[in-house]
């Protein structure tokens, strides 16, 4: 089927829009925040965060060379305290999270899993085209984190600790979704605060 | 340490380093209340004398005192308040802004200087009032309630606008640069007589530049500037 | 004592030069409305497509681009590359997490408007602006098998009234020889405008697309083979495939999860989008468009601005004898400084309010006309701080665009003193 017949039945006003958003879709690689789990990008990251009611709820993942500093298995008693390390502070939600003060959010509940955590061996991705790390796995962290807060109403914005806590971590690709709708944007150690 | 209206002392003036003395005056000076005369053909430095009474240029040595002060040692900024406190200027032609009413174009001093809106303030009960009373003597009371614009006054009635604005506050010292080349013979009697009727009444002594020698009665004192100025035959680029 | 008449004389003297500062003045308005004008499309065009989705979790279709599948499904641009099957759909649908979801079959025509094959579910929970599911105006949803629901500006195009019979043309072509005629419509229900895609779309139900197509193959009516649409009534019209679905989940984390779960779906490549996420990318795909327009938009000021910088600058030299004797009577430089510098203020703010005025008039003139020939409703309201702050950079754009005739002025006064030359 042609592409323009299509275009012509599109209401005029999107007509512009219809053409550039088709060439972009076309042209352009799938855009980030929507790669997936497949996509694995030392120093990037995925938040999701929903606000529903008085509860936040926060996941992040990310790849073990940010949290930890490498991916492979632990082998040595200095990775498995390295992780151990990690793990603590990636379960450290005040320190992650820095909510409004008259929101009122605290942690209720926070879990983290890795393959590279002990006993937990298991589903680690291999990338079989990436010789440059040779025979490593890129092993993720996920951590997700469980606020309930005494006034939503105050909950206006969050500032990441996160970028401070793991200076490997470059990127968050975030995505909320809120009362007010559903967002996407990029947090870097410079632009840290989410706000919805 | 004078009590002169006007005094330069040791004046030397020239363009350019490198070119001739325009002005010398070794020594000129006029008194409060009095009418001076000053002529000279064209191009014998009478612009440029001008400019020295105004501030306007420096000469490279010498004093230039209004009412006392020396122009040559202020800033830029008092020279030129300086200037519209105790200085009304009158020019050859085109002395109005054509955009004011008459009356708006008297009151312009009274726009930059304290010191004579002050003083048109007081002499009438108001500025607005100094400025009627010194158009209604130019003959113009009918010309300016009428809201005439300028364009619509003859080239005398517009010089008598510039007399009434140059005396408008009681500048000590009025300085009138050939201000009635472009009137005819009748005309320019009138003028004067309105000029020195007026400036008796403020006591503002009379600066009159002009190389019209038939004008000379009526004045003080008569003085060529060939016989103040040294620099004899300066003054070719002095246009 | 200077300020006030500083100002007096700079709007006296614009008025003694009243043709050039005219058009001076009439330029900066016209590149002030165009600001306004882009602004306003460029908001109300975002604002619009914002509009056209709330309250839908997830978008869910063959595997494509997220963006394509947002603007193909709910935007009705372009076309899906795959369908889904109707397995699929109903396992998805069937998941605990999952609330609603409404499933959408496109591809068929009426008339230049696109017929939406989908359930009564979608009247209740397909969301617009603030959350508002579409209203009739006239009638209901559908009952029957042949029923159509009329967006509102689908139905003032093609004059349609309750009752009045369509025939849905198979593709998106004009009416031509592969139109369903044996299987009329009837129209069941007209919606109240909602400014956005659904006002153009001609919704009928997922079987009576299943219905006109039970005779065709392949986009051509099978030779030999007529269904009556009495037949068609008696048949098992259970879709085999649709275009994609909206899905709304019971709690918003929930969306996250099942985002990843239809993503790695085994049985068939499917791609679940989070339509808000989505939209997002498309506006960073249009920055560059929209970064092209601002700066067009700034490039017509700033050629307002340059004609008022040249018109003042062109004036200073016959206004050599204005300024000589505004020296004599006291001015100091700085004083024509201000003066210039007040006479590019009364310019630009005038302009800056002219434009407004311009703007407003344009707006009313033209709203109809977008409304009706773009479907594009412009919203009638007040300056927007964004506005406001436009204006105030024109405005602060045009004081230092007068500093430079301003400086001349400084400059030539020195130099000129009073001494007029005729």
């Amino acid at each position: 089927m042609s592409l323009t017949a299509p275009i012509l039945l599109v209401a005029p006003r999107y007509r512009v829009l219809a053409v550039a958003a088709l060439i972009a879709a076309v042209a352009l690689p799938a855009p980030a925040a929507e790669r997936g789990q497949g996509a694995h990008e030392h120093g990037v990251g995925q938040l999701n965060l929903a606000v529903e009611g008085a509860t936040v709820e926060i996941e992040i993942t990310a790849p073990g060379a940010d949290i930890a500093g490498f991916e492979h298995a632990p082998e040595t008693a200095a990775d498995r305290q390295a992780v151990a390390a990690a793990v603590a502070r990636l379960k450290d939600a005040a320190a992650l999270f820095r909510f409004p003060a008259k929101a009122g959010c605290t942690a209720e509940d926070v879990e983290v899993e890795s393959p590279l955590m002990e006993g937990r061996r298991g589903h680690e991705k291999e990338h079989g085209h990436d010789k440059a790390h040779g025979a490593e796995t890129h092993a993720e962290f996920r951590a997700h984190y469980h606020f309930s807060c005494s006034d939503p109403a105050a909950l206006t914005h969050i500032d990441l600790g996160y970028f401070q806590a793991f200076p490997a971590a470059r990127e968050l690709e975030a995505r909320t979704i809120t009362a007010r709708g559903q967002g996407a944007r990029e947090l870097t150690a410079e632009r840290s605060r989410l706000t919805f | 340490m004078s009590d002169s209206a006007i005094r330069l002392s040791g004046v030397t003036f020239r363009w350019r380093p490198d070119a001739p003395l325009v002005l010398d005056i070794p020594e000129f000076a006029v008194r409060p209340g009095e009418r001076v005369f000053v002529t000279g053909p064209s191009g014998s430095g009478k612009s440029t004398l001008l400019n020295l009474l105004a501030g306007i240029v420096l000469p490279q040595a010498g004093a230039v005192e209004i009412g006392g002060s020396d122009m040559t040692r202020l800033p830029g900024a008092r020279r030129d308040a300086l200037r519209a406190d105790r200085v009304g200027y009158i020019f050859q032609m085109f002395n109005l802004l054509p955009f004011l009413s008459l009356t708006e174009n008297v009151l312009l001093p009274c726009r930059f200087s304290a010191a004579r809106r002050a003083r048109a303030a007081a002499a009438s009960g108001g500025i607005e009032g100094e400025a009627r009373r010194l158009l209604a003597h130019m003959g113009l009371a009918g010309a300016a309630a009428e809201g005439r614009a300028v364009a619509e006054l003859s080239t005398g009635q517009q010089q008598r606008v510039a007399v009434a604005r140059a005396l408008i506050g009681a500048p000590p010292v009025i300085i009138a640069d050939e201000p009635t080349s472009a009137l005819d013979a009748d005309a320019q009697a009138a003028f004067l007589g309105l000029l020195f009727d007026e400036a008796a009444r403020s006591g503002a002594a009379v600066l009159f530049v002009s190389h019209d020698r038939r004008l000379e009665s009526g004045f003080d004192r008569i003085v060529p500037l060939a016989d103040l100025n040294r620099a004899a035959d300066g003054g070719a680029r002095a246009a | 004592m200077t300020v006030p008449p500083i100002l007096q004389l700079a709007v006296k003297s614009l008025l003694n030069r009243r043709a050039t500062a005219g058009l001076t003045l009439l330029a900066l308005a016209v590149s002030v409305m165009l600001v306004l004008g882009v602004e306003k499309l460029r908001t109300e065009a975002k604002a619009s497509f914002a509009a056209t989705i709330s309250g839908t979790d997830l978008v869910v279709g063959a595997r494509s681009g997220a963006v394509q599948l947002l603007l193909y499904s709910v935007f009705r641009i372009g076309n899906a590359t795959n369908n889904i099957s109707w397995q699929s759909y109903r396992e998805i649908a069937a998941r605990p997490e999952v609330a609603w979801t409404v499933p959408l079959s496109l591809g068929d025509s009426h008339r230049g408007f696109r017929v939406l094959g989908t359930t009564g579910d979608y009247f209740r929970h397909y969301r617009y602006g603030r959350k508002h599911t579409p209203e009739f105006r006239a009638g209901g949803p559908f009952t029957d098998l042949f029923d159509a629901v009329l967006g509102a500006e689908a139905a003032r195009a093609l004059g349609y009234k309750l009752g009045d019979p369509l025939v849905v043309a198979h593709g998106l072509g004009r009416e031509g020889f592969s139109g369903h005629k044996d299987k009329p419509f009837r129209v069941a229900g007209i919606l109240a405008k909602t400014g956005t895609p659904v006002d153009r779309t001609v919704h009928v139900s997922l079987q009576a697309i299943e219905a006109i197509h039970v005779d065709w193959k392949s986009g051509a009516p099978t030779p030999g083979i007529r269904v009556t649409a009495d037949q068609v009534r008696r048949m098992d019209l259970t879709p085999r495939a649709i275009t994609a679905f909206l899905v709304g989940t019971k709690s918003r984390f929930a969306a996250f999860a099942l985002q990843r779960t239809i993503n790695e779906y085994r049985p068939e490549p499917l791609l679940a989008v989070l339509p808000g996420v989505a939209l997002q990318e498309l506006w960073d795909l249009m920055g560059t468009a929209e970064a092209a327009l601002a700066a067009i938009s700034v490039a017509v000021v700033a050629a307002g601005l340059l004609g008022m910088m040249i018109m003042l600058l062109a004036g200073l030299n016959e206004r050599r004898r204005e300024m000589a004797i505004l020296r004599s009577v006291g001015a100091r430089p700085v004083h024509l400084f201000a003066l210039l510098v007040s006479e590019a203020t009364v310019l630009t703010v005038l302009g800056a309010a002219m434009g407004l005025a311009l703007f407003y008039a344009a707006l009313a003139v033209l709203r109809p006309v977008m409304d009706s020939r773009f479907g594009l409703y412009l919203e009638f309201s007040a300056p927007t701080g964004h506005d406001l702050a436009i204006l105030g950079a024109v405005v602060l754009a045009g004081v230092i665009a007068g500093a430079v005739p301003a400086l001349r002025a400084y400059r030539q006064s020195l130099a000129d003193g009073m001494t007029i030359r005729i």
